[in-house]
C-alpha cells in the first residue's frame, strides 16, 4: 500500500456521449486520500459511463479523468496494478471453481504468494469453505462474492466498484459494507455505485448523478441537514425537486441525458 | 479461458470431428479423394467458431473488461488467447489425423509433421479471424451469423468442388485473396502428394500470412477504446 497522499481521483469536464445520447455531461470530481465515495442516481444518470471512463475502457468524448494524476487513457501496468474492478456483470468464469477465478486474476495482476493472497481475498468475502464450487453451482450472492474477491485479489489501492451489492439480501449487503470500510482503513479509495440510496449511508462522500450531471457531492449528514430530511432516499428527492425548479427556471440546455430517453449505455 | 471445466464443451470437441470423418468414410466409396478438403476444413471451421463464440462469451460476461484493466499488454492478452484456443485447435488436429488414419485410411503422402504445419497454420488464420469477427458481433447469434458470410464462400471458392484454376476470372481472383484456398492447396500436396513442393510452400507462405495480418488485426482491435 503507498502513502495515503498519493492516491487520488480527479475529472474535469468530463464529458461522454454514445450517438445522439449524453451520459455524462460535464462532470467535475476530486478525491484524495482514503475514503469511501459513493456514486449514485437512477439509471441512466452515468454511473457506469463515469467508472468505465475513470478505468480507461471509454474514452472521454472531451474532458479528462485521471488515477494517481494519470490520465486514465494513458495508464501503463503500474497504474493498473493499484486499480481494482468490479464490474456490474457477473464477470467471472462460469466453469471455473471460486479459487480458480480468484487465481486466475492473481496471475493476471503478478501478484507474489498467490496462494496466500488467494486465501486472504476468499477469506475477505468469506468464501473459503465453497472455494472448490464450480461458478455454475452458486447462488447469485456468492457469485458476486467471488467476482469482489477477483478485484482485491492484488491489494489494489484505488477500487471501482458497479453496483456491487445488487441482488444481495440485507445481511449480505451489510457485511460487503464493512469489508469496503475496512479497505478504506487500509487506506483505500473505494469508488461504490449503488441505485440503493439507503446504502449511500455507508460512504463517507455521496456522488448524486442525473442525466449524466453532478447533482450535488457531500457527505451523507450534509445532505440529510441541507433537505431536512431522515433518510437518504427522500434527501435524493428532495435534491431532485430542487433541480428540477432550477432546470425549469433556466438553462434551456438542460434536454440532454434524459433518463427516460433511454440507450444510455450502462 | 473458462472451457476448462467444461466437459460437454471439451466432449463436443474431441468427438465431433472424428464423427463427421466418420461419416464421410461411410459416404463415400473413395473419401481418400476428398479427404484432404475433409481435413483442412474442418479445424479451420471449428476453431473460428470456438474462438468467435468463446471471445464473445468473454465479452458479453464482463470478463473481457476485467482483464482488459488488468496490466496485461495488448500483444500478452491476444496471445493468452491464441495459446488456449489454439491448444484446443491442435487437440482437434490430432483427433482429425488419428481418425482420418483409422477411418478414411489417408496415408499422408508428405508425412504427418507437415500435415501438422498446414493445419495449424490455417487454425491459427481461422482464430485471429474469429476473435476480430467477435469483436464486431453483439451476440452469439451475429457470430454464427458471420459463418455464411465469411466461412462459406471460402470453401464454395476454396478448391473443394472446382479447382481454384478453373473458375471463372471473377470468382479465381477472390479465391486466391482467401485463407482456405491455399489450406486445401497446402492439403492436397501433403495428403495426396499432388502437385509440387513449390505449391507446398507457397500455399504454407500464404497461411502464415493469413496467420500474422489475422493476429495481429486481432491485436490492434482488442483494446480499441471506445
Amino acid at each position: 500500500m503507498v502513502e495515503a497522499s498519493e492516491i487520488s481521483i480527479a475529472v474535469e469536464g468530463l464529458r461522454r456521449e454514445f450517438g445522439p445520447v449524453t451520459a455524462l455531461d460535464g462532470v467535475d470530481l476530486s478525491i484524495a486520500g482514503p475514503e469511501i465515495v459513493g456514486v449514485a442516481g437512477p439509471n441512466g444518470s452515468g454511473k457506469t459511463t463515469l467508472i468505465k471512463c475513470l478505468l480507461g475502457l471509454l474514452a472521454p468524448t472531451a474532458g479528462e479523468a485521471r488515477v494517481g494524476g494519470t490520465p486514465s487513457r494513458a495508464f501503463g501496468a503500474d497504474e493498473r496494478e493499484r486499480i481494482g474492478y468490479m464490474p456490474q456483470h457477473e464477470a467471472v468464469y462460469r466453469d471455473l471453481t471460486v479459487r480458480e477465478n480468484v487465481a486466475f486474476f492473481a496471475r493476471l495482476y503478478g501478484v507474489e504468494d498467490r496462494e496466500s493472497a488467494v486465501d486472504r481475498a476468499l477469506a475477505f468475502v468469506d468464501l473459503r469453505d465453497r472455494e472448490d464450487a464450480r461458478i455454475g453451482q452458486l447462488s447469485g450472492g456468492m457469485i458476486r462474492r467471488t467476482s469482489l474477491a477477483c478485484a482485491v485479489v492484488h491489494d489494489p489501492d484505488v477500487l471501482f466498484l458497479d453496483e456491487p451489492t445488487v441482488g444481495l439480501d440485507p445481511e449480505l449487503r451489510a457485511s460487503m459494507w464493512d469489508g469496503f470500510r475496512e479497505r478504506r482503513d487500509d487506506g483505500a479509495i473505494a469508488m461504490v455505485s449503488t441505485h440503493y440510496l439507503g446504502e449511500a449511508r455507508n460512504c463517507d462522500r455521496v456522488l448524486f448523478l442525473r442525466g449524466g450531471r453532478v447533482l450535488a457531492f457531500d457527505t451523507p449528514e450534509r445532505f440529510l441537514e441541507r433537505t431536512g430530511t431522515d433518510d437518504m432516499e427522500a434527501a435524493f428527492l428532495a435534491l431532485l425537486h430542487e433541480g428540477d425548479r432550477e432546470a425549469t427556471a433556466g438553462s434551456p440546455e438542460s434536454r440532454t441525458g434524459d433518463p427516460s430517453r433511454g440507450g444510455v449505455r450502462q | 479461458m473458462g472451457l476448462r471445466g467444461d466437459r460437454r464443451t471439451l466432449g463436443l470437441v474431441l468427438v465431433v470431428p472424428a464423427f463427421v470423418v466418420w461419416l464421410f468414410g461411410e459416404v463415400f466409396g473413395n473419401p481418400e479423394a476428398v479427404a484432404h478438403v475433409l481435413l483442412g476444413v474442418v479445424v479451420f471451421f471449428l476453431t473460428y467458431l470456438l474462438t468467435a463464440v468463446g471471445f464473445l462469451r468473454e465479452r458479453t460476461a464482463g470478463t473481457l473488461e476485467r482483464v482488459l484493466v488488468a496490466p496485461v499488454s495488448r500483444s500478452g492478452l491476444v496471445t493468452g488467447y491464441v495459446l488456449g484456443f489454439g491448444l484446443l485447435a491442435t487437440v482437434q488436429s490430432l483427433v482429425l489425423l488419428g481418425a482420418a488414419v483409422g477411418f478414411l485410411e489417408v496415408t499422408f503422402e508428405h508425412g504427418v509433421g507437415l500435415f501438422l504445419l498446414v493445419e495449424l497454420l490455417g487454425a491459427t488464420t481461422a482464430l485471429g479471424i474469429g476473435i476480430v469477427l467477435s469483436l464486431f458481433a453483439e451476440n452469439e447469434f451475429q457470430a454464427i451469423q458471420f459463418i455464411p458470410v465469411v466461412i462459406t464462400p471460402q470453401v464454395i471458392l476454396g478448391g473443394t468442388f472446382v479447382p481454384v484454376e478453373d473458375l471463372a476470372w471473377y470468382l479465381e481472383y477472390p479465391a486466391r485473396l482467401m485463407p482456405v484456398t491455399y489450406l486445401i492447396q497446402g492439403m492436397e500436396y501433403v495428403v495426396l502428394g499432388r502437385g509440387e513442393a513449390a505449391d507446398l510452400w507457397v500455399a504454407v507462405g500464404a497461411l502464415a500470412a493469413f496467420s500474422v495480418a489475422s493476429v495481429g488485426l486481432a491485436v490492434a482491435l482488442v483494446r480499441r477504446v471506445e
